[in-house]
C-alpha cells in the first residue's frame, strides 16, 4: 500500500471519528439548520428596509446578503479547527496522532476537514431553502460551478486556519481567530459591498481570500456583476490557496517541531 | 535505544535537567522496568522514547529507526499508553475506537477487522464494544487504552504506570498482552512508582535518580 493510500486512509479515519461525535449530539444538525434559517428570515425582512442606490431592489440586497452568510458558514467552520485542536490537547487525545504513523501535522489538518465539509452541506442546504422560501433568484447554469469554487475558497481559508493552529501548538492559545474572523467578514463584503469601506481600510479587502471567494461565488450563484469580474476573482483565490497552503504548512511543522524540542508539545 | 539523551527543561528557570546522559540498551525479548520517585523523569523518558518529544543530546533509535527521521515506520512499530486515564474520545464507543486507531495506525484494510477482533477479545471488550467510553470505569477505560496502543501488534511497547486501575482480571489481561511481545521478540519499557514494581516480570530494573538511570542494565 502506498503511503499517500495510508494518508488517505487515516485521514477518512479521522473525518468518520468526527462525524460519529458529531451525530452523538442528536440535535445538532437541525439546530444549525435552524440558525441559519432564522437568520436569512432576519434578513429577508431587514432587506425590505434597504433603498440604496447599490441595490435596484430589496430582493438584490437580500440575495447579496444570504450568499455572504452562507460562504461566511465555510469561514467559520475552518476557524473552528484551533478550538478542536485545544479541545484534543485538553482531553490528551492529540497524543495518539502524535505516536501513530499518520503523525500530528496530518491529524491536526485533518481536524479541519468534517467542519469544513458540513459546512459546505448546511450551506448547500441553505442556498436550496432560500430558493424554495423566500424565491431567492439562483443562476442555475452557473450554479454547479460554485462547488468546486467553495472548495478552492475552504482551502484558502483553511491555510489561514493552518496558521492559527500553529500558534494553538506554540502558544495553547488561538490568538484573535475571532477577530480576523471578524475583520474578513467586515472587509470582504458579506453584509455589504467592499466599496462603501473607507479608503482606510478598503485595502484590507484586497489582501485576504474572503473578498474574492465571495465575488466568485455571487456570480457564479446568482449572476451578479458586482465586484472583480469571476475569471479575476478566481484567479485572486487561486493565488491565496497557492501562497497560504505552503506557508501555512511550514510555519505548523516548524511549530510541531518546536514543541518536540521544548517539551510543551502536549501541554495545554 | 538511548545513547547520551540529555532533556531539560528551558521553560523553568533556571532551565531544570530532568535526563543527563542516560543509556538504555534493551536485548530483544525483554522487559525493562524503571522505577523512580515522583518527578523523576519517568514519563518524560518514556515520552522521549516514543517520539512525542525531542532530546536535547544524544540520539535514540530502535531497529535502526529514528523516531524523527523515520517518524512513520517508528511509530508502526511502537505502542504507546501513557499515565493517568485520557486520550480517549468520550462520545466514541469502545468499537469506534478500535477502528479509528486501526486507521490511524496503517493496519491494513485486509486486516482491521482481524486486529480488532483480536484486540476485543484479548482485552475483554466485547461487552463494552458499543458503549462510549465515558459511560466506562476507569479500569475499563484503562483496559480500553492498553487494547488500542497494542492494537498494530507493535514490537516495542511503552507503558506508564499502565496497571493503573486495573483489577486482577485486568493486571492478567496485561501480563498475557506483554508476554505475547517478549515472545515475539519485541521489547517492553514500563516505568512506575516502585511500590508498584511487582505488576509485571522485569528482565532489566533501573531506577531514574536525579537525572541518571541507574541499575541493573
Amino acid at each position: 500500500m502506498s503511503a499517500a493510500l495510508e494518508y488517505a486512509g487515516a485521514l477518512r479515519g479521522v473525518v468518520t471519528r468526527d462525524l460519529r461525535i458529531f451525530v452523538s449530539y442528536r440535535a445538532r444538525t437541525f439546530t444549525q439548520l435552524a440558525g441559519l434559517v432564522l437568520t436569512m428570515t432576519i434578513f429577508y425582512f431587514v432587506s425590505q428596509l434597504v433603498d440604496v442606490q447599490q441595490f435596484r431592489t430589496s430582493e438584490e440586497y437580500f440575495a447579496f446578503v444570504v450568499a455572504g452568510l452562507l460562504i461566511m458558514l465555510i469561514l467559520q467552520s475552518a476557524a473552528a479547527a484551533p478550538a478542536a485542536l485545544r479541545q484534543e490537547l485538553v482531553a490528551g487525545t492529540f497524543e495518539r496522532s502524535l505516536v501513530s504513523p499518520m503523525g500530528p501535522l496530518v491529524g491536526i489538518v485533518g481536524l479541519m476537514l468534517f467542519p469544513i465539509a458540513f459546512a459546505c452541506l448546511i450551506a448547500c442546504a441553505g442556498f436550496l431553502i432560500a430558493a424554495a422560501i423566500f424565491n431567492l433568484q439562483v443562476e442555475w447554469a452557473t450554479a454547479p460551478l460554485a462547488v468546486p469554487a467553495a472548495l478552492l475558497s475552504a482551502g484558502a481559508f483553511a491555510a489561514i486556519a493552518v496558521l492559527v493552529l500553529a500558534a494553538v501548538v506554540m502558544f495553547k492559545q488561538s490568538p484573535g481567530i475571532t477577530w480576523i474572523v471578524t475583520l474578513m467578514a467586515l472587509t470582504g463584503g458579506v453584509y455589504f459591498p467592499v466599496a462603501l469601506l473607507p479608503g482606510w481600510i478598503s485595502w484590507v479587502s484586497e489582501v485576504q481570500p474572503f473578498t474574492p471567494a465571495v465575488d466568485l461565488l455571487r456570480q457564479l450563484l446568482l449572476g451578479t456583476t458586482a465586484g472583480d469580474p469571476a475569471m479575476t476573482a478566481l484567479l485572486k483565490l487561486a493565488g491565496f490557496f497557492v501562497v497560504l497552503t505552503p506557508l501555512s504548512f511550514l510555519v505548523l511543522h516548524a511549530a510541531i517541531q518546536s514543541g518536540r524540542r521544548r517539551g510543551t508539545i502536549l501541554e495545554f | 535505544m538511548l545513547k547520551g539523551v540529555c532533556k531539560r527543561w528551558h521553560s523553568q528557570k533556571p532551565p531544570n535537567s530532568v535526563l543527563q546522559d542516560v543509556d538504555l540498551r534493551l536485548a530483544p525479548g525483554s522487559i525493562g522496568w524503571v522505577g523512580g520517585s515522583n518527578g523523576a523523569g519517568k514519563t518524560t523518558l518514556l515520552r522521549l522514547i516514543a517520539g512525542v518529544m525531542s532530546p536535547d543530546a544524544g540520539s535514540i533509535d530502535y531497529s535502526g529507526l529514528d523516531p524523527e527521521r523515520h517518524r512513520r515506520d517508528y511509530h508502526r512499530r511502537v505502542g504507546y499508553v501513557s499515565a493517568g486515564d485520557r486520550g480517549l474520545f468520550a462520545r466514541l464507543s469502545v468499537r469506534h475506537h478500535l477502528e479509528y486507531c486501526a486507521r490511524i495506525c496503517f493496519v491494513r484494510r485486509a486486516e482491521r477487522g482481524a486486529a480488532s477482533r483480536r484486540s476485543i477479545e484479548r482485552f475483554g471488550l466485547s461487552e463494552l464494544l458499543e458503549r462510549r467510553v465515558e459511560r466506562l470505569s476507569l479500569g475499563q477505560r484503562q483496559r480500553v487504552r492498553l487494547a488500542l496502543a497494542f492494537l498494530h501488534d507493535p514490537d516495542l511497547v511503552l507503558l506508564d504506570e499502565p496497571a493503573s486501575s486495573l483489577d486482577d482480571d485486568g493486571a492478567e489481561v496485561l501480563r498475557a498482552a506483554v508476554d505475547r511481545i517478549v515472545a515475539r521478540d519485541g521489547v517492553v519499557v514500563w516505568c512506575s512508582p516502585p511500590g508498584e514494581r511487582s505488576t509485571l516480570e522485569s528482565h532489566v530494573e533501573m531506577t531514574l535518580r536525579d537525572g541518571t538511570l541507574t541499575g541493573d542494565r
